[in-house]
């Protein structure tokens, strides 16, 4: 009864988290869903799993989200929706509960004779050692696909050189300017040639 | 009702707040955030799983493993997310599918 407790305080934060409309805001109850996850994990037995939880989810998850957003900006969408879709919004969380209690409730009697022989880094690293390699496998190639999306574009020169002399503003957009650039190629060269 | 079942219960209500979430918002950031939500939902559908079967130790390794993949997935996400923004200059799903019109 407690984890019902805890599960539908976690299900209020989500549901602030989806609501409100302050990014910021938003990012502080995700992490309020996250600490009251790894306490109902801990008090199912699992405290190795609610210690990785609250650490990479109120924590690492939270700074990624704050870093976003800053360098994102925080940007309010408005909604113009009529009354009926107003009603209507709240239609899938109705359908998603019901259907899923439908599929999981009474729950299957779980069979006898499956029980843990091993800890927990036994498992880990010996039992799932390809698993955790994966594993490895994916934070590298995550890291690595993140330094391509997050790196600067390197222009070509001509660009470089024409955005030098001539300021952005905001009419003028980078596509334009290359295709300005592009143009202005030929007069460079006799530019460099004369110099 | 017992125990397990109602822990079961709050997992399917955060579910659904985390669908419903991803169903109903059209901001980029917060379609990351209820992707995270989906995904502590499952984090503690395994738990109840492990508790179930008694086999917590094997429900905690592939709980580790979720929340390694959950991550990463919110790291590209969210660089995905910058690269929408600085390119195009809007956080609104909606904007994007216009693109294709």
């Amino acid at each position: 009864m407690d984890k019902l407790g805890l599960l539908l305080g976690a299900a209020f934060c989500a549901i602030q988290a989806i609501r409100t409309t302050n990014l910021l805001l938003s990012v502080l109850w995700l992490a309020s869903v996250s600490a009251l996850t790894s306490i109902v994990l801990f008090t199912l037995d699992a405290p190795n799993a609610a210690v990785i939880e609250i650490s990479v989810g109120a924590g690492l998850v939270a700074v990624l989200l704050v870093f976003a957003i800053s360098i994102a900006g925080e940007e309010t969408l408005h909604n113009h929706d009529t009354l009926w879709k107003k009603i209507l919004r709240h239609f899938p969380l109705i359908t998603v509960l019901l259907l899923l209690l439908w599929i999981l409730l009474p729950l299957p009697e779980t069979q006898p004779g499956l029980k843990d022989t091993a800890t927990f880094s036994t498992i880990l690293w010996e039992d799932r050692a390809l698993d955790v390699l994966l594993q490895i496998v994916i934070i590298f190639s995550a890291v690595l696909s993140l330094l391509g999306l997050l790196a600067d574009q390197k222009l070509p020169a001509a660009v470089q050189h024409y955005a030098a002399s001539r300021p952005l503003d905001e009419a003028t957009s980078l596509t334009e300017h290359v295709a300005i650039a592009e143009d202005e190629e030929p007069i460079l060269e006799v530019e460099r040639e004369l110099a | 009702m017992n125990d397990e079942e109602l822990t079961l219960l709050g997992v399917v209500i955060l579910f659904s707040v985390g669908v419903y979430g991803l169903l109903l918002t059209h901001h980029l950031i917060k379609i990351v955030i209820a992707l995270q939500i989906i995904g502590k939902a499952v984090i503690i559908a395994f738990a109840v799983a492990g508790t179930m079967s008694e086999r917590v130790q094997l429900a905690q390794s592939l709980i580790v493993t979720i929340i390694v993949a959950d991550t990463m997935v919110a790291v590209i996400s969210l660089a995905l997310v910058i690269q929408v923004k600085q390119r195009l200059g809007t956080l609104d799903a909606r904007e994007l599918s216009n693109l294709r019109r």
